[in-house]
């Protein structure tokens, strides 16, 4: 019974984390086309976000956390529009370093890995019902 | 009592071996991104280890009413994390999520079949009995 109890907290832990990397995912994806207003500024970085698994000691078992929010330091993209008041003397606007593609690939691994959780979730409550159903 | 009958022995530790292993399976799944992580799943369960379980760990027997009485821990199985560098992703990470499912799917399974015939034999029980009406 305790041990069931623990793999639903696991599982949340795990809900938890992927909720909180879609959350990344929609803010990059809000922000893919937020440009800058003046040609020193930069427009939006991308945020990359990594798991880390943490021990914990209550359940002596390892759940998920999320280890830090960073950013891309990839390049940003360049579009040529002269009329744009963040352009550059040739013409160019940075853009986010954003795809829209990448964004979209993690969204679905996110929703794939919330849904193994939620699986984990309801076959343990499956189990503990069936214990349950020995008292009849 | 009941513990004392082969039959509910060997469905009761059948019971807490698929919770160990549903635990280790939760894990695996939450940690499905966790760079570097591999997955862990426990030794599995003979029958000779099944029939008699080996002899708790020695400890300290309580004689007076203030010792600190120890936890009762639930029955230990051992863990063996699985190493297959071929099944990893870039990050390092090794867990397949088909593979979790189906290990969850089989956990399921044999708990529903293990708690279905205690039901059953408990109502045998019962049958023997009687509803005390002779």
């Amino acid at each position: 019974m305790d041990d069931l109890n623990k793999t639903i907290e696991i599982a949340v832990s795990g809900m938890k984390a992927q909720a909180e990397r879609l959350r990344v995912v929609s803010e990059n994806l809000a922000n893919a086309d937020s440009l800058p207003t003046a040609p020193d500024q930069q427009p939006y970085r991308r945020k990359i976000l990594t798991f880390r698994n943490v021990l914990n000691e209550s359940i002596g078992a390892d759940e998920v956390k999320v280890a830090k929010i960073n950013t891309d330091r990839s390049p940003f993209n360049k579009i040529y529009q002269p009329n744009h008041p963040a352009a550059d003397a040739s013409g160019y606007v940075l853009s986010p370093n954003v795809n829209s593609l990448v964004e979209l690939m993690d969204m679905r691994e996110a929703e794939r890995s919330y849904q193994a959780n939620m699986d984990v979730v309801s076959t343990s409550r499956t189990m503990l019902t069936n214990t349950i159903n020995l008292l009849k | 009592m009941l513990e004392d009958l082969k039959f509910f022995a060997m469905a009761q530790r059948t019971m807490q071996w698929l919770n160990g292993r549903q635990v280790a399976i939760a894990q695996n799944i939450a940690n499905a991104n966790t760079p570097k992580y591999q997955p862990k799943d426990l030794a599995p369960l003979d029958f000779k280890n099944l029939l008699d379980p080996p002899a708790p760990p020695v400890r300290a027997v309580a004689t007076n009413p203030m010792h600190i009485s120890p936890v009762v821990d639930s029955a230990r199985f051992e863990t063996v994390t699985e190493h297959r560098p071929e099944e990893s992703k870039l990050d390092g990470n090794a867990v397949l999520l088909e593979e979790q499912t189906k290990k969850l799917g089989d956990v399921k399974d044999l708990h529903t079949l293990a708690s279905t015939l205690m039901q059953a034999n408990m109502s045998l029980f019962r049958t023997a009995i009687g509803n005390g009406q002779g």
